[in-house]
């Protein structure tokens, strides 16, 4: 600085010189760095040990190379968001994102557990899957299920029966909520027909320390007992018991140093900058073999420490695979960006081996990665549907041909195929095409009108209209080709109602999903097209999700748009069409569909013990929706991941993607030089 | 009288008419001045080209519309899969894989049967520039320039209106200060500091998350902003100045009522402290709106904002100058529209603030 | 001065308190009115709503909730955040707050001292053609479209060239082992700044008495070099050494974002000095001194600037604030987890309660660095100064 500090001073003797205009403003520079010492001794330093800062990280790199698969190596994944807290009564009891789960997955245990990729069920600590319970005869009905001896926390203390026990009385007195509430359902009452009657647990005892026995006070199906209660968390009592105290306390408990049910605990927790976990020496949690199948799978474990395991569940014949949990690293680092922008530029130079995200890369910034060196690129379906909602509780969603014409109307290959460029598949059924065996045949309007051009599908609805009472002083025509079609004027009801004016479709706008925005605009035409007066309404997320899960405003809108992500299990069509679960009522049925023979349908299906019973049962209730059309199911999007051919996957064909399934997999993945 | 009153007439607007001129040859000699007019005079005949190529039908709505429009172009590619290790006798690096007419079979991950060495037809979406499109396509296939030219409206429609309202405010406010003084003008001065010292991004933030807001609403609440702030304190010093001239007092004397004095004498000498402020935050305004958009917190279907925010959320930002045409044109169109708008405020400070014409 | 000063401060009360109950009205007129809202808070258990009613006086007339709100805020009472429940909106703000401090002032000193020597150039060279490029320049610069140039920045210099780390403000691998929180380092490093720039400004003021050009310099820079000397053993002994991989570490990720709110904030400082020193190098007094054939040089440090730097201050009022609207965003494009981002994210995904009490103490931060320029205004002032003097 001082060099040229100087020169400026001298040379501003030869002021005509042009080169001098330069140097003036050049020193300029260095006097403001000048002037500003405190910052000058701040960079300098930087400066300084710039070479040193870069030591250390190639360093790192370096131990990385040397030990290719040992516990020494980190696996580093890049979050957009701060985990919400480290207490997992905290994760569960509030309403929590997915980055919080990402960061506190493996800590707890279950009865029983999910395989992936193939979503087979299998056990967790439990020694078998118990799927029968003895009917006590009064009205409840009670499962006994041993758990494996042998299971320890990372403190060294037993899992036992009483950990659940402890879990489940803490979760009901103390009153927690969210999540909480689902994995332990209180029952209350055993005649299902009295007044406040509530179906769930009434009692979870442990009749010994290695056995819990569970009464519920209904004959439980898959849905509630396999892949609810059965996969409940359960956690430490020597631990957490000393915050049990009320809910306040439990959940301002920092939970960062419990013990876990995982090969790795948190080391560092920076806010705002990075989570890690390390590897715990003393753990049992590792190794194992699991054996995939089609439909079933094998879990060998014996890795000296864990009691020793060799268990077959659903059919396990056909073609399979293998891997071998791990840990196989050392060092699990979740590093937090901003956004998507800079965790992606991060990880194309280098600096984080896997993005968790939940939407995935953009088709966009997929193609522009899978170019760079390095980077290995997987897409898988997911396990979710986007939909557009009639509101049956008024007119014309209330018709049911009305329904049916813009299910035929709207041609959505069209869209997705040529506007949208193949980004999403079409989906027509409640189940996503992966879950091969769930898929119901498509029967009704929607098979009648796919493969139609644009003026058949126009024809095909006026005439689902007129069959349905529908009445129009001119019904209009369709020129045929890509025209628009001539729409019906002065359109009725069946009962003579004129359609309201002005009805809005509302749809998240361009900038939160393309996708969807572009699919309202063209369904909003089509229903212009048939004569009615609707307008597409790009709208704030959340406000279309307060208007339409708000039983105050439950009648106040006429379509929407939004999407689901699905569980493991899909026992989803009841929670959104079956009438109890009404939205005017507090639950998830936004169009207000009241149908008896679904409702009887889903109550068995609720029931139902085998997967073959719960398929059949679906594949009906499917049907009925396939006439009634409360939704107009639109498509599923691909979820498309990249990492860095650093590490190494057990597999990347699963439905919902690496991210979705297993949170990056840190316990699978293996992280190379 | 009729004559006299008549006569007076034409000799004030020969006066103005002659004022005009001398203040144009005074902006005109301001060499940034005029190059901020003619940046403003660019944005404003593209604004108003869009509809003229719509009504005209030059443009076909159905493939121009910048929101709901849809241009269909496909191009036939060779599929390739890209090898492992570079370079290899077709592609440099890389980068070079797809080359051009080529594209990867990774990418038509939901094409089924589509072997290596096929060729396929890829719907170019983003497209690039070409004739029909001199600013090429989004990833919707929709023409940016139109977009652009949209984006230019917004801009011009709330920069004006919120730049109005505000000088507005801020003119009758600053003199209402000069002229009652006292308490309203205490008060009027502590409700400048405040607006003055508020982060207006912050508290736009704060609006925008509780209530949806539209281009109208932001306008009036960015006016609002800029008529309660700094500017009131200065046009009140302005006025405070008129206020002693000999032609106030005179005016007083023959008995003209204060708020006759003040409309037709004070005001008219404050409008050109007012018109600078003015320009000056319609900058502001039109700043205010991108990064907004930017963020998603606008409920708005086009501006050049949302421009950005749209290639950011499909991954297009950090591609580099690969797709310069998602990125580029709409945020030197922020830039320069505000930066035009900017200079044209200085070359108007070169007429109205006479102490620094030259000498 | 000290009149001035304490009529300042009065008046600055005044305002924060115009402040506190204009916020209030604005989060109550809002449609959905957000102190309802805090009611739908889905992680409040039924006791707790009872309680919220009670803090918030939900059910009591718009007079008496204003006063609760007030009274609220000096207790440092917003309730729970929704999102990082059972923490309080008072936590988390002091969580980030060392952050961005220490941003905040490092680019506030530099964009500043850029800005004003920027002026001071382009007010002398007026009219020649490297004015009008310097101020075309510098216009832009003004009015880039901020966020989308922070992008391309940090594409270029992060990725491109790789020079800078991509956002944040660590390396995670460093810190496995650091025995201590970024926040420890955070309010060391502030504490360093604040002492630096005191001890520089006070060689700068403590000189500027001296006549001859240059043994002022030297003395200016055997100064500096103090400073330097000083903060070289500083870092190099005790604690400050045991920490000093982490400082190094926290400075090298600041260099890109001080660069790049510089380059935009720099230009509003440069355009209005060269305004007001156009004005006074118009003064009689300044062409006496040219008269009397002073150089230019001399002229435009001693004479012009020093009276220049007045309302140049009073700019810098107005650039806090534009700061602090950019450090909103500097912050989430540079993933620097702040105040600003906070409030960001507080908006975007609705925590009303958090998003409330950072804007509630960004408004206060503005209010004191507002009070703080204010008071080193009256200093400079020779007006302020000789009259608190008689």
């Amino acid at each position: 600085m001082w060099i040229l500090y100087t020169k400026g001073e001298k040379l501003s003797n030869f002021k005509g010189s042009r080169s001098w205009r330069l140097i003036l403003l050049f020193s300029v520079f260095a006097l403001v760095v000048v002037a500003c010492g405190g910052d000058t001794a701040e960079e300098e330093v930087a400066v300084e040990e710039t070479e040193t800062t870069e030591a250390p990280a190639t360093t790192a790199a370096a131990a990385e190379e040397a030990a290719p698969s040992g516990p020494d190596g980190v696996y580093k994944m890049a979050i957009f968001s701060d985990p919400q807290t480290q207490n997992y009564w905290n994760y569960l009891d509030t309403e929590t994102d997915v980055w919080t789960q990402y960061v506190m997955s493996g800590q707890a245990v279950s009865l029983f557990s999910i395989s992936y990729p193939n979503y087979q069920l299998v056990t967790g600590i439990a020694d078998e899957l118990v799927e029968a319970s003895t009917d006590n005869g009064d009205g409840t009905w009670t499962y006994s299920v041993p758990i494996t001896e042998g299971y320890e926390w990372s403190d060294g203390s037993a899992i036992t029966a009483n950990d659940m026990v402890f879990t489940y009385n803490t979760a009901k007195d103390l009153g927690l909520l969210s999540n909480w509430e689902t994995s332990y359902p209180q029952g209350s009452g055993t005649d299902s027909s009295a007044e406040g009657y509530a179906q769930g647990i009434l009692t979870l005892v442990a009749s010994d320390a290695y056995t819990v026995e569970i009464t519920l006070n209904f004959d439980a199906g898959l849905a509630s007992w396999q892949y609810q209660i059965a996969q409940a968390p359960i956690l430490p009592e020597s631990y957490w018991a000393q915050y049990a105290t009320d809910r306040e306390t439990l959940l301002a408990a920092s939970g960062v140093d419990a013990p876990v049910a995982s090969a790795f605990v948190y080391n560092k927790v920076e806010q705002g900058a990075f989570y890690t976990w390390t590897y715990d020496a003393n753990t049992m949690w590792d190794g194992g073999t699991t054996t995939i199948y089609k439909s079933g799978t094998t879990v060998e474990w014996d890795n000296g420490k864990a009691p020793a395991i060799n268990n077959s569940f659903g059919d396990t014949t056909g073609d399979s695979f293998s891997y071998t949990a791990g840990p196989y690293v050392g060092t699990v680092e979740f590093t937090l960006y901003g956004d998507q922008d800079a965790a992606y530029l991060a990880f194309q130079n280098g600096e984080v081996d896997f993005v968790l995200n939940p939407l995935g890369v953009k088709r966009n910034l997929f193609d522009q990665l899978s170019r760079v060196p390095g980077v290995e690129t997987v897409s898988n379906l997911g396990n979710g549907m986007r939909y557009m909602a009639f509101n049956t509780r008024v007119f014309p969603g209330s018709d049911k041909s009305f329904r049916q014409a813009v299910a035929c109307i709207s041609d959505k290959e069209f869209v997705l195929n040529n506007i949208l460029q193949g980004v999403a598949v079409n989906m027509d059924g409640q189940m996503p095409e992966a879950l091969t065996a769930w898929v119901a045949p498509v029967t009704g309007v929607l098979a009648d009108c796919a493969g139609l051009n644009a003026e058949e599908r126009f024809n095909k609805s006026v005439g689902i209209l007129q069959a349905g009472g529908w009445t129009a002083s001119d019904w209009g025509s369709h020129a045929g080709g890509a025209e628009r079609a001539v729409a019906p004027t002065g359109i009725k009801g069946p009962g003579g109602e004129t359609p309201p004016s002005d009805m809005l479709l509302y749809a998240p706008g361009a900038g939160y999903d393309p996708l969807r925005s572009t699919m309202s605009l063209f369904i909003a035409d089509w229903m212009q097209q048939l004569g009615l007066d609707v307008t597409a309404r790009p709208t704030g997320f959340n406000v279309i999700v307060d208007k339409v899960f708000t039983p105050e405003t439950c009648e106040d809108w006429y379509f929407y748009m939004l999407g689901w992500g699905l569980s493991a299990f899909p026992n989803h069509p009841g929670d959104f069409f079956n009438s109890k679960n009404d939205t005017c009522e507090g639950g998830y049925n936004t169009p207000g569909f009241n149908n008896a023979e679904f409702d009887a349908l889903d109550a068995e299906f609720q029931a139902a013990k085998t997967i073959s019973d719960a398929i059949a049962l679906s594949q009906k209730m499917e049907a009925i929706l396939f006439e009634e059309m409360p939704y107009l199911v639109l498509f599923n999007v691909p979820t498309l991941e990249v990492y860095r051919d650093t590490v190494e996957f057990p597999f990347t064909d699963v439905l919902d993607g690496l991210t979705g399934t297993g949170g990056g997999y840190p316990s699978l993945v293996k992280v190379q030089s | 009288m009729e004559i006299d009153n008549a006569k007076e007439k034409d000799l004030q607007k020969k006066l103005r008419r002659e004022s005009f001129k001398r203040n144009w040859k005074l902006f005109s000699q301001s060499k940034l001045g005029m190059i901020g007019l003619g940046i403003v005079s660019l944005f404003l005949i593209l604004a108003l080209l869009q509809p003229f190529l719509f009504l005209t039908g030059i443009w076909s709505e159905s493939i121009y519309h910048p929101v709901v429009g849809y241009d269909q172009i496909i191009e036939e590619k060779l599929v390739v899969e890209c090898p492992k290790e570079y370079p290899t006798p077709k592609y440099e690096t890389s980068f070079d894989c797809p080359a051009e007419g080529e594209v990867q079979k990774k990418m038509l991950y939901l094409a089924q049967g589509v072997e290596v060495g096929d060729m396929y037809d890829v719907y170019l979406q983003p497209a690039p520039p070409s004739s029909k499109h001199i600013l090429g396509t989004d990833s919707l296939g929709r023409d940016v320039f139109s977009q652009i030219m949209e984006g230019s409206q917004v801009a011009f429609v709330l920069g004006l209106l919120s730049a109005t309202l505000g000088v507005g405010i801020s003119t009758i406010l600053g003199t209402i200060a000069a002229f009652f003084g006292g308490r309203i003008d205490a008060y009027l001065m502590r409700q400048s500091d405040l607006v003055l010292m508020l982060p207006t991004l912050p508290l736009l933030f704060i609006i925008s998350a509780f209530a949806e807001l539209k281009i109208w609403h932001l306008a009036v609440v960015l006016g609002v902003l800029g008529g309660l702030g700094g500017s009131v304190i200065t046009i009140k010093s302005q006025a405070l100045q008129v206020k002693v001239k000999p032609f106030v007092d005179s005016a007083r004397i023959t008995g003209g009522s204060q708020r006759k004095i003040m409309f037709s004498h004070v005001l008219p000498n404050v409008a050109p402290l007012a018109l600078l402020f003015m320009v000056f935050s319609v900058t502001g305004a039109i700043a205010s709106e991108s990064v907004l958009s930017f963020l998603g917190l606008l409920n708005i279907d086009m501006s050049w904002g949302l421009m950005i925010y749209l290639s950011q959320t499909d991954g297009f930002i950090f591609s580099g100058l690969e797709y310069w045409w998602l990125i580029l044109p709409a945020g030197l169109s922020v830039t320069f529209l505000a930066g035009g708008f900017y200079l044209v405020g200085r070359g108007l400070d070169d007429v109205f603030n006479p102490r620094l014409r030259k000498r | 001065m000290v009149e001035y000063i304490i009529r300042r401060t009065l008046q600055m009360i005044v305002v924060f308190f115009i402040f506190l109950v204009s916020s209030y009205l604005l989060f109550n007129a809002i449609p959905g009115n957000a102190f309802s809202n805090l009611l739908l808070n889905p992680n409040l258990p039924p006791d707790a709503y009872q309680k919220v009613l009670e803090t918030y006086g939900l059910d009591k007339p718009l007079g008496e909730r204003v006063q609760l709100y007030v009274v609220n805020f000096f207790k440092g009472d917003f309730g729970y955040s929704y999102k990082y429940f059972p923490k309080t909106p008072i936590e988390l703000i002091a969580e980030r707050l060392p952050r961005t401090l220490m941003l905040f002032s490092v680019v506030n000193i530099v964009a500043f001292y850029t800005g004003f020597f920027i002026g001071k150039i382009l007010a002398w060279r007026r009219g020649s053609k490297s004015e009008t490029w310097i101020t075309i320049t510098s216009v832009f610069s003004y009015t880039v479209f901020y966020p989308w140039f922070a992008l391309m920045m940090l594409w270029f210099f992060g990725y491109k060239m790789g020079w800078f780390p991509i956002g944040k403000f660590l390396y995670p691998e460093k810190w496995y082992d650091a025995p201590f929180d970024s926040d420890v380092i955070f309010s060391m490093m502030i504490k360093f700044t604040l002492v630096v720039s005191l001890l520089q400004f006070f060689a700068y003021t403590a000189t500027r008495g001296i006549e001859a050009l240059s043994s002022r310099r030297n003395i200016r820079f055997a100064s500096l070099i103090a400073i330097f000397i000083g903060s070289y053993f500083y870092w190099n002994t005790g604690e400050a050494l045991a920490r000093k991989p982490y400082a190094a570490d926290i400075a090298y990720h600041m260099i890109l974002p001080v660069m790049v709110v510089t380059i935009v904030a720099f230009a509003g400082t440069a355009l209005l000095t060269r305004t007001t020193m156009m004005e006074v190098l118009k003064e009689d007094y300044i062409l006496t001194a040219r008269a009397k054939g002073i150089s230019q040089k001399r002229i435009r440090d001693r004479h012009a600037a020093r009276t220049a730097l007045l309302p140049v201050v009073t700019s810098f009022i107005f650039t806090i604030v534009t700061i602090i609207d950019g450090s909103v965003l500097t912050e989430q494009i540079f993933s620097w987890p702040g105040m600003g981002q906070l409030l960001l994210q507080a908006v975007l995904e609705e925590d009303i309660p958090v998003a409330m009490a950072a804007f509630s103490f960004v408004g206060v931060f503005a209010l004191i660095a507002h009070l703080i320029a204010d008071i080193s205004y009256s200093y400079l002032d020779p007006r302020i100064r000789v009259k608190s003097q008689g």
